[in-house]
């Protein structure tokens, strides 16, 4: 089965608020996607649903035909748009916990990347710097072997040396067989590495294409049609 | 997955608790070493007094923290930040809730165990032999008084007492599912549905004894105090055991409601 994902006229609404509207998508296997939207337009209610963070008001999101709940967690790979970790626990008792429950996680390339980035696995992470506390959560995220990762904002609010780093962190940990879902505005950092784009605004997909018919058929960049599409 | 949720539950909930009771035995062993220098003067009398008093203050201070310890780490290990990585976890929403909940009894149960811990160590020697000697006293006569069911008694208050702790840890749980219905203000929310259902408890209760005053001159009413005289065993037994059944069907919707909002409702921000 190729379709990793699968929204069936997903809708999240908030009162008199639509979040989410009749949203109809698929994710295949294998790809790197960028899910790019402006702010309030429905990103992170997707990806909150996905990760059973959230219930829908309508419709259906699937994962490997599972609605999410215990078996979609244990396919999906997580990281929230900020830190999410117990601050006085340090880095190797989070690694420690992230053995205990993910049998898909790899301790050994964990420990690889924290020496790689300087971070002693004996600190506290109350102790670490903003940008080191993103990387120890990204580190988490890329050492399992998902099938499906979800990135939610993984290079926004660091310095350009790190997203550099993330971005090839992405690029070299993550299993082939599985897809890449991020979430981003800084597209032209990214775009790159995408495959596929989807642009979401105001609860709609507006966009689902791959990164090379958006340049054959628009003769621009991602970042140069997000731009146009969603101008003020 | 339980068991590793439990590992990682006790080791958040010691590490805010154990402090704690190293304070307490702390200020048992500082009692009691006073007490040991006893002199027949007022300045002794003052010291000993006011650390008797901290004591027993801080006994009382204890159990509260526990009980409080419990509520904020549920509260922010599901409902804050970090619950962005507990509901992302592979563990049911069950499981989440009954490690949650056996964790905060054993925290109880600890608690209790280290007042009396402390009590012992602040009495040892002459004073706490006494107190025992009157303790064994008073069980004596009570085994008199009510022959060979004590022991069974016994088992059906310790019974009784763990059913209603527990339906009370569920009472906070359920209120602050609640609150997550909000979409503002839910620790206000939370607290505002506790109060206000105790609040209703109490006044159901006070109408209930106001009809019982009522109807105290019936026939009906009558009868049942002739019973009750006439059957004190089994009535300590109908009364324990129905209290007992009360609480584990109170926490069974608690639990229910609880349960329900985090896997229906949830909605983390």
């Amino acid at each position: 089965m190729n379709e990793l994902l699968k929204c069936e006229n997903l809708t999240k609404t908030y009162g008199r608020i639509t979040a989410l509207n009749n949203v109809n998508l698929v994710i295949p296997r294998g790809k790197i996607i960028g899910l790019l939207g402006p702010n309030g337009s429905g990103k992170t209610t997707l990806i909150k649903i996905l990760n059973g963070l959230l219930t829908p008001t309508e419709g259906s999101l699937t994962i490997s035909g599972f609605k999410p709940g215990v078996e979609t967690k244990s396919k999906v790979s997580y990281l929230p748009d900020s830190s999410y970790l117990n601050s006085w626990m340090k880095v190797e008792q989070i690694v420690n916990m992230f053995i205990d429950f993910y049998p898909d996680f790899r301790p050994e390339l964990a420990y690889k990347m924290l020496k790689n980035l300087d971070i002693d696995p004996t600190a506290k992470l109350k102790t670490l710097s903003k940008g080191n506390k993103e990387k120890v959560c990204l580190i988490l995220v890329m050492s399992r072997n998902a099938e499906l990762y979800v990135l939610d904002e993984p290079i926004a609010g660091v310095d350009p040396a790190t997203r550099d780093y993330i971005i090839s962190t992405i690029i070299n940990n993550y299993n082939p067989e599985a897809s890449v879902l991020l979430s981003t505005h800084l597209i032209s950092d990214i775009e790159q590495i995408l495959d596929e784009v989807i642009f979401i605004n105001k609860g709609v997909v507006e966009l689902h294409k791959t990164v090379d018919e958006i340049r054959e058929e628009n003769g621009m960049s991602v970042d140069e049609l997000f731009r146009e599409v969603f101008r003020w | 997955m339980v068991n590793k949720l439990l590992k990682h539950e006790f080791t958040a909930l010691s590490r805010m608790l154990v402090p704690m009771y190293i304070i307490l035995l702390g200020l048992a062993v500082i009692t009691r070493i006073i007490a040991i220098f006893e002199t027949d003067t007022l300045i002794y009398d003052i010291i000993l007094v006011s650390a008797v008093v901290v004591l027993s203050v801080g006994l009382v201070v204890g159990l509260v923290y526990t009980m409080v310890s419990c509520i904020i780490r549920f509260y922010r290990n599901l409902f804050s930040k970090e619950g962005y990585l507990t509901f992302t976890l592979p563990v049911s929403v069950n499981a989440h809730l009954l490690t949650k909940l056996f964790t905060s009894m054993v925290a109880y149960v600890a608690s209790l165990g280290i007042i009396f811990i402390s009590f012992c160590i602040a009495t040892s020697g002459e004073l706490l032999a006494e107190i025992f000697k009157a303790a064994g006293y008073i069980l004596g006569k009570a085994g008199e008084a009510l022959g060979a069911n004590l022991g069974l008694y016994f088992a059906e208050f310790a019974l009784l007492m763990l059913v209603s702790i527990a339906a009370g840890i569920l009472l906070f749980y359920a209120c602050m599912c609640i609150g997550q219905l909000a979409k503002r203000s839910r620790v206000l929310l939370a607290l505002g549905v506790y109060f206000g259902y105790y609040y209703l408890t109490q006044f159901i209760v006070t109408i209930g004894i106001i009809l019982l005053t009522v109807f105290e001159d019936s026939e009906a009413f009558m009868n049942l105090l002739d019973w009750i005289a006439l059957n004190p065993e089994a009535t300590i037994h109908i009364v324990l055991l129905g209290l007992t059944a009360f609480y584990a069907i109170m926490g069974g919707v608690y639990y229910l409601v609880a349960h329900t909002i985090m896997k229906k409702k949830l909605n983390l921000e």
